[in-house]
């Protein structure tokens, strides 16, 4: 029982880490600080 | 647009504005490329932000601090270097945003200009435009020790004098004169500010007046606007009305009419001025001869002989990754299955220790086998950018570069992939068009990065035999050195693809400087070694034992009723099949069937997609799980993989070749699709371009990895 608990809260933790890496990586995305690709209308 | 930072700095038009006593001193590190700017950096704050033998390495600004002699804190900004106010590439642009108070931080306090003593006379050119700033500024005349060797003196007093701010001769990577420096800097603010050191000629000034009497109706400060009505002879004045855009036509006409070509006025004024200075300032009995380095380069940037050696390099490399590596991973697979042991042999039968043997030490473990490979790769990285070859790489390849439409400049971020997409893509900021750019922002995940590595030598490890040929080639590495190459080749094609395509345009030349020879130094390359290495580390620590948890969890329930009278092995190979894991890859199987890749290396596959180690730590896991073979290393796992129903081996060279080439093109990585959505424009647009690359590549990694099969079937080869 104990054995179980320990592997359910290790698990549970590295389902929330992983979470965390992904919505981080992400957000990365959002942080647009130079769009110099865009300069000269290549991508619009 | 310098305006804003003398505004600030002087408070008034004319009187200086002083550091608020208290607040910490901040201090601007801005120069040439590859003038040594982040490894002063280092030296002064304790920091180990990446440094190298190229231009272009920093493309971000950094801040760090430290505490002065008085106790005070001093905060340090490292800029990207630029050779001028006038910004032509986004790192350029980065600069000059913190110099003119625009990039949302103060304006610096102290400007400490890095400068080369072996080439002051390019370095002076952004010297005197940043004087003109009134900021208070200190000299740090850098590599003394290799103008010295060359027989070049500088005489710092005379410097000192023609430049009327302090100058501290530095050996940043020894460390030499930075107390002097760290004293200087907390005594700029005391000093007199700098100032214009030229004359310009009655007729520009004429010709100028209106333009400056403009720019201050405009709201620049008086003091700026005659740096700033030179600036806009040559760059465009976009931040400013109709009567400034009127006054620089008028201007500019003015000029033309007295005979004088307005675009090159400010750069003769300022030369004019820097090759008095030089000629009073710099010895140099060899400016003529030819050195050693110039007889180096004529073999190194040979067109034959360059590239074979170039190609041979590239093979002693990838040899030494096999070679070397081999008694160091056989340590690390030895101890990991010795911990394995133990913990087996402590903990009681059930979840935990099947978590803990199966999921983290064999996923985890399996990853961190490679590290030998990986420090070996980085310690040749860092020997071939120290000792200034990368930048004649560049050189050498532009020729091929150009043919395929990618400018000059996309090599260092081309090479900066084989390490990490991430930075490589930021790397690609040095670039000034945008077209060129999004053309090596689209290819650079076509470099093989290291985390590619551990897939590469698994699989070459367990399926390659070690041949050798002539005694000294080996069969493996050539194996390796084969990925990459093709990388590298379909990331040309594919460039040659864009440019005559979505990314049409004309390829620029490249103007790139080449940085003199330097024996690499034991502590830079440990740096870099330790540096790398402790990412990937950190990587296996985080990311990788975070997955390695969830996908054990995923391959373990739920639990599956196995049939009385079941052998251990099936009732593990059912109760695998069964779980979440397992369901899911049966679900994505009849995807990767053409490819010869059964439902394990389809989850890998697609669990990679968070890192791409995952996929070695994600067949460690499920192989652990599976449980065959107890005690064994992966490569024997997969070895001894047999399929349930035909008995066939489930893994051939073929198979693994598949895999290798399916790697090679797949953009099985999150972070690159996040920055390449990023540095394309952020938003829908660079979503879009982020969905592009992420589709040909896969296409591209798809149909490779299908030929791979198919030939391998009709040609019989790798069964």
């Amino acid at each position: 029982m104990m054995q179980t608990l320990v592997v359910v809260l290790i698990v549970a933790g590295a389902v929330l880490y992983v979470s965390r890496r992904v919505w981080q990586t992400m957000a990365k995305s959002r942080r647009a600080k130079t769009a110099a690709a865009c300069g000269d209308g290549c991508c619009k | 647009m310098i305006g804003a930072a003398q505004d600030a700095a002087r408070g008034t038009e004319s009187a200086p504005a002083a550091h608020v006593p208290g607040a910490p001193l901040r201090v601007a590190l801005v120069g040439n490329p590859n003038t040594g700017k982040s490894t002063l950096f280092n030296v002064l704050t304790g920091m180990r932000q990446r440094v190298g033998n190229f231009a272009g390495v920093t493309v971000e600004r950094v801040e760090s601090s430290y505490r002065d002699e008085s106790g005070h804190l001093v905060t340090v900004l490292d800029l990207p270097g630029t050779y001028s106010l006038d910004p032509h590439t986004p790192d350029e642009a980065i600069a000059l945003d913190v110099l003119a108070g625009r990039a949302g931080i103060p304006i610096p306090d102290v400007l400490v200009v890095v400068a080369d003593a072996l080439h002051l006379e390019r370095n002076l050119y952004l010297v005197s435009q940043l004087m003109e700033l009134g900021l208070p500024t200190v000299i740090a005349l850098n590599q003394v020790d290799a103008a010295t060797k060359r027989g070049v003196q500088v005489d710092v007093v005379e410097l000192i004098h023609e430049l009327g701010v302090t100058v501290v001769p530095t050996v940043a990577t020894k460390g030499e004169g930075i107390d002097r420096l760290r004293h200087a800097i907390a005594k700029a603010g005391e000093l007199p500010r700098p100032m214009r050191r030229f004359d310009v000629p009655a007729v520009v000034t004429s010709a100028l007046a209106p333009v400056e009497q403009a720019l201050r109706d405009d709201g620049v400060p008086a003091h700026s606007a005659g740096l700033e009505a030179l600036l806009h002879l040559t760059a465009p004045a976009t931040d400013h009305g109709p009567a400034v855009h009127t006054a620089i036509g008028a201007a500019r006409s003015q000029l033309m009419d007295a005979g004088l070509n307005p675009e090159s006025i400010e750069a003769e004024l300022r030369y004019g001025w820097i090759s008095g200075v030089v000629t009073r300032v710099v010895n140099d009995p060899t400016a003529r001869e030819s050195t050693t380095s110039d007889r180096v380069d004529r073999v190194l940037l040979h067109k034959v002989w360059g590239m074979v050696i170039f190609l041979a390099l590239m093979g002693i490399v990838f040899q030494a990754v096999f070679s070397w590596a081999t008694p160091l991973q056989d340590a690390i697979e030895g101890s990991l299955g010795w911990v394995g042991g133990q913990v087996g042999s402590v903990l009681p039968e059930g979840d935990l220790r099947s978590l803990i043997v199966d999921g983290i030490i064999a996923g985890v473990g399996g990853v961190l086998v490679f590290l030998p490979q990986i420090a070996i790769l980085f310690l040749f990285i860092g020997i071939l950018e120290d000792s200034g070859y990368m930048a004649r790489a560049a050189f050498l390849m532009d020729r091929y570069m150009r043919k395929v439409g990618l400018h000059g400049r996309s090599f260092i971020p081309l090479v900066s992939g084989y390490a990490c997409a991430v930075p490589a893509i930021m790397a690609t900021r040095t670039i000034e068009r945008p077209r060129d750019r999004l053309a090596t922002i689209m290819i650079v995940p076509l470099m093989s990065c290291s985390a590619r590595l551990p897939i590469y030598t698994l699989l070459i490890g367990a399926f390659v035999p070690a041949l050798h040929f002539a005694g000294v080639i080996d069969l493996q590495g050539l194996v390796l050195l084969g990925m990459y190459l093709l990388g590298t080749i379909a990331a040309f094609l594919v460039a040659f693809v864009f440019r005559r395509t979505l990314l049409r345009g004309q390829t620029q030349p490249l103007i790139l400087e080449l940085p003199p020879y330097r024996i690499p130094t034991v502590k830079g390359l440990a740096a870099t070694v330790f540096h790398r290495s402790g990412l990937f580390v950190r990587r296996a620590g985080t990311v990788i034992l975070a997955l390695s948890i969830v996908l054990w969890a995923l391959a373990t329930y739920p639990r599956f009723d196995v049939p009385a009278g079941t052998s251990d092995e099936a009732a593990q190979e059912l109760q695998l099949a069964n779980s979440f894991l397992g369901q899911a890859g049966h679900a994505i199987e009849p995807v990767m069937r053409p490819l010869g890749f059964d439902w394990k290396i389809g989850v890998s596959i697609v669990s990679s997609f968070a890192a791409r180690e995952v996929f070695v730590s994600s067949m460690g896991t499920i192989y652990g799980v599976g449980g065959s073979e107890e005690g064994t290393g992966l490569p024997a796992k997969l070895r001894a993989e047999r399929d349930p129903v035909t008995g066939a081996p489930v893994y051939t060279a073929a198979t693994a070749i598949g895999l290798m080439v399916f790697y090679v093109f797949a953009l099985m990585c999150m972070s690159t699709v996040a920055i390449t959505v990023r540095e394309a424009g952020g938003g829908a647009v660079g979503w879009r371009w982020a969905g592009i690359q992420f589709g040909y590549m896969f296409v591209l990694a798809y149909a490779a990895a299908w030929l791979v099969r198919v030939s391998a079937g009709t040609f019989g080869w790798g069964a």
